[in-house]
């Protein structure tokens, strides 16, 4: 079973090579938001699956907090776009 | 409105049940320590934050029957996102990219701001829809396509939600 | 036997999603597009992996976390959509008409 995980991460890692190109390339502020948000999820899951992997059950909470940080870094960006500061 | 005395349990109560629960979730074993401890903070916590916390009014979810009301519609919802999933999958694979971008409105037909959350995120997830803002008029949203526009009119959610509201 | 290929199909699942949220970034012209692909398919993407690895621990401790992040993906990723697509809307000139759906 573990073969079919490590697949699963090596497409992920791929993957977000790929996206990584839309936060390189932009062309506005906002494509990289976005593709930076797709990032962590991957990373997230990345994380989730590499817990199960290696048998680290610490692993997964790592990977929830990740997601957290994730998801405060979106909000925290996208309101310096809209309105040029954070509150 | 019922029993004040019993809006006060639900005020402070559910918020505690859920701060402990995630605290039971994270911690690594299950001892006195821990259940103490966690008990202790989960209270500091939700005493500290009391203004935050939302009213039995503000929060349909707080009630059994809107709960449980809640989760039938994750049955239906969860269908129709795999649904969309696959309406994406097929306009993204086709090279011809068939898309044609826009906005339309939705006017605002809630009044309780937890069932407007609920239709923002429940629309973000169907097919070919993106809510983009929420102001008192109504609902801003991008349509991929214009079936996706078009299947706005009356969609499953708005009649879903706005059930939700009316039942009291 | 069941359980193993209940987790291939959905691990294949997971990463077919993934792979079509990656091509809808790379491939749509505009930001809005951009995000109709990524946000529904990295959230059902990342609910078919995780649902993958809770069928893999079985009733479990390791279960219960997972099924946490599971419902922390699937309520923030909408949220954070909604608000880039806030902070994009306003930051760019308003569309001059906007077609009016929904009850009349």
């Amino acid at each position: 079973m573990n073969t079919a995980f490590i697949a699963t991460s090596i497409g992920l890692a791929l993957l977000t090579f790929f996206c990584l190109y839309r936060a390189y390339a932009g062309p506005t502020a906002v494509d990289r938001v976005v593709a930076i948000n797709v990032i962590t999820t991957k990373v997230a899951m990345l994380i989730a699956l590499l817990s199960i992997i290696t048998g680290q059950e610490i692993f997964v909470d790592v990977a929830l907090i990740y997601a957290m940080m994730g998801f405060i870094a979106t909000i925290c960006v996208s309101k310096y776009i809209e309105k040029g500061k954070l509150y | 409105m019922s029993d004040p005395s019993e809006s006060k349990v639900k005020y402070y109560g559910i918020p505690f049940v859920l701060l402990f629960g995630f605290w039971l979730i994270l911690s690594p074993g299950i001892s006195a320590q821990t259940v103490f401890l966690g008990g202790a903070v989960s209270l500091l916590v939700v005493i500290y934050s009391k203004d935050l916390l939302f009213h039995e009014d503000e929060m349909p979810l707080y009630r059994l029957k809107h709960f449980l009301n809640m989760m039938h519609f994750i049955g239906i919802l969860l269908v129709e996102i795999v649904k969309a999933n696959i309406d994406v999958a097929k306009i993204v694979l086709n090279p011809a990219l068939p898309i044609k971008p826009q906005f339309i409105r939705v006017p605002m037909m809630l009044k309780n701001d937890m069932n407007k959350v609920i239709f923002g995120n429940s629309v973000t997830l169907t097919p070919g829809t993106l809510t983009v803002d929420i102001d008192e008029d109504g609902f801003i949203i991008h349509a991929l396509t214009d079936e996706a526009a078009e299947a706005m009119k009356d969609s499953f959610i708005e009649t879903w939600v706005v059930r939700q509201e009316e039942s009291e | 036997m069941i359980q193993n290929g209940l987790i291939v199909i959905l691990l294949v699942g997971g990463i077919f999603f993934f792979l079509v949220g990656t091509m809808g970034l790379l491939r749509l012209p505009d930001a809005f597009t951009r995000m109709h692909a990524t946000t529904k398919c990295d959230t059902l993407g990342a609910g078919l992996v995780l649902v993958a690895l809770i069928v893999h621990q079985g009733f479990h401790m390791i279960s219960l976390k997972l099924l946490v992040i599971l419902v922390f993906i699937w309520i923030t990723n909408p949220t954070a959509a909604h608000i880039i697509a806030k902070a994009a809307y306003h930051s760019q000139e308003k569309p001059s008409e906007v077609k009016v759906m929904g009850k009349e």
